[in-house]
């Protein structure tokens, strides 16, 4: 292990974590580094802003479940008061769950609790380095996201408006009764349909068909809330 | 109407029977010998039958019996000696009483049959209890270990990261061996928890807790079983029921399951979407398909998969795609969702 004695200022944190033997023991841990020390620890979000204003860490650990308002809560505040102090989120939960949402409130890094100690420490140097820090799996799923994007179904182009307009109301999970009803047409013409819009999208069943049509509406759906 | 007379008292709708047998033995009278009136005379024994307590009905035919037989005497019908009047009113009288013994047995069976199926619906209602409290039980041990033994090991994990520091300074090289092995240890009774959590309550939060359990079950099983496990979502958000994201979770996890055990299968893909209205979640496989695999095991899982899924109001199909494998697909719609 490289050891950085004299090498300018330590690296101050301050943690924010409601489990007060994890917070102890991480205390230890980081104060044992020769680059590092705690400055402050507390459990709640208020004190925390309080003492990131008078101590000036060079970065402040939070956990998203604190003693009143969340960790979530904190970093909006931190960003709303323009505190200049890199947050990382260290936290129980998955990150999958939570990494894009603390991202987006203003934290640059995700590590969970589960990572090893060393794992931690090296996030901590990344994130007061400047660099944005998030595990494995996470940085797989953004990656994925820029290459992929959502698709879009393809052939549903090729519906006339009337197909689609079936295909819509069966992904809203409408009955073939219900469907007849509200386009007044017969169960009859209501199945030429359906079997013409099998034969358009290559679905084999009826089943098939249900399900790509609650997709299609879901990923609509989606974009919409997107807006 | 029945059920109306069923609300009454037992006796009043006894007092009726009689009536109804007065009225006819009046009519009987009435009417005249030539025109029998004998198939009449069934109606107050059924009526006491049905509504009556059961001996009544027996009652009511003993009663029937001699009502027939004045009738008919002061009608003036005249027989040509005693032993044939008491032949006819004897004959009579049996019919009565097999009318009034088939009413009774109809009634007993109706009654037999309700009890059955009321037994049946306290079995399912109780069955449906059960899985709710594993289920709900499971979710409360995995929060605990998450929230509780998880945190304590993650501090002894870094308490020990500490100590070992502290060895590395001073200590000799067994020492610093030993305090390498049980961080070891430790990193790996962590990662333990952190799965046994995660089984019991694989869904933290509803929509985008379910998406991320689905992927983090399906990359799981890329990473255990070698075998390619993608998955994708859309409009998870509109799932808003902590219930039926664990139900949906637990349908997927059994449908891959049986893709890798029964279904041998090298490839296999999960989808999820949900919009307001519906919500639908497949598995689709590449493998040797439903029909020809291990049938027993199978139907299990499958009936295990539709069960889950009536609770949260949902349906599964299973079906062969031309293409081979096999493809699990639940749907629920939204008035199902409002039923979990």
């Amino acid at each position: 292990m490289s050891v950085t004695t004299g090498s300018g200022n330590p690296i101050t944190v301050m943690l924010v974590e409601d489990h007060a033997i994890f917070r102890e023991q991480l205390s230890e841990l980081i104060n044992r580094q020769p680059d590092m020390k705690v400055c402050g620890q507390t459990d709640r979000a208020a004190d925390a802003l309080q003492m990131i204003e008078t101590e000036q860490p060079s970065i402040v650990l939070v956990d998203i479940t604190l003693k009143g308002p969340s960790g979530l809560e904190l970093l909006k505040d931190i960003k709303a008061r323009d505190l200049r102090v890199p947050a990382l989120v260290l936290s129980m939960h998955d990150e999958l769950l939570y990494a894009e949402r603390v991202l987006k409130a203003g934290a640059r890094g995700y590590i969970t609790k589960h990572e090893t100690s060393k794992e931690v420490l090296s996030a901590i140097r990344r994130v007061v380095a400047g660099e944005v820090y998030l595990g494995t799996r996470m940085s797989a799923r953004v990656l994925e996201s820029f290459s992929t994007g959502a698709a879009p179904q393809q052939g549903v182009g090729q519906l006339t408006d009337r197909e689609l307009e079936v295909f819509q109301l069966i992904g809203e999970g409408r009955g073939t009764r219900e469907i007849c009803g509200r386009l007044h047409l017969g169960v009859s013409t209501i199945d030429t349909y359906r079997a013409r819009i099998k034969a358009k999208l290559n679905i084999e069943s009826g089943n098939q068909l249900t399900h790509e049509a609650i997709r299609w509406v879901s990923q609509g759906q989606m974009s919409a809330d997107g807006n | 109407m029945f059920s109306f007379l069923e609300r009454q008292p037992k006796f009043v709708n006894f007092l009726l029977s009689l009536l109804l047998l007065a009225l006819i033995g009046w009519a009987d009278v009435v009417t005249g010998y030539e025109r029998s009136l004998v198939l009449f005379y069934c109606i107050p024994v059924l009526f006491a039958g049905r509504l009556c307590e059961r001996y009544t009905a027996f009652f009511i035919a003993a009663l029937a019996c001699p009502i027939w037989a004045w009738a008919d005497f002061v009608s003036g019908h005249e027989y040509f000696n005693g032993s044939t009047q008491a032949w006819e009113i004897t004959v009579r009288g049996a019919f009565f009483f097999a009318v009034a013994v088939a009413v009774v047995a109809v009634r007993d069976r109706q009654a037999q049959t309700d009890a059955k199926l009321a037994v049946l619906e306290r079995a399912r209602k109780l069955e449906h209890q059960v899985t709710e409290i594993t289920e709900h039980e499971q979710q409360r041990v995995g929060k605990e270990l998450h929230n509780g033994l998880s945190q304590y090991l993650a501090a002894l994990s870094c308490a020990m990261s500490s100590l070992k520091m502290d060895t590395e300074k001073t200590g000799s090289g067994a020492l610093v061996a030993k305090a390498g092995e049980i961080e070891r240890l430790l990193s790996e009774s962590v990662k333990q928890a952190r799965d046994l959590a995660r089984n019991l309550a694989p869904v933290q939060h509803s929509g985008p807790g379910l998406a991320a359990a689905l992927e983090e079950l399906t990359s799981a099983t890329t990473r255990r079983m070698g075998i390619e496990c993608s998955f994708e979502s859309a409009g998870e958000e509109a799932i808003r029921n902590d219930g039926l994201a664990t139900y949906l979770y637990r349908i997927a996890q059994e449908a891959i399951d049986n893709a890798v055990e029964h279904g041998k299968a090298s490839s296999i893909s999960v989808q999820l979407s949900a919009n307001p209205s519906a919500i639908s979640l497949t598995v689709s496989d590449d493998g040797v398909g439903f029909s020809k695999s291990s049938k027993n095991a199978d139907g299990v899982g499958i009936s295990v998969m539709e069960y889950r899924a009536a609770i949260i109001g949902g349906q599964i199909s299973v079906e062969e795609p031309a293409s081979g494998g096999t493809t699990v697909a639940c749907v629920v719609l939204a008035q199902g969702e409002e039923k979990a």
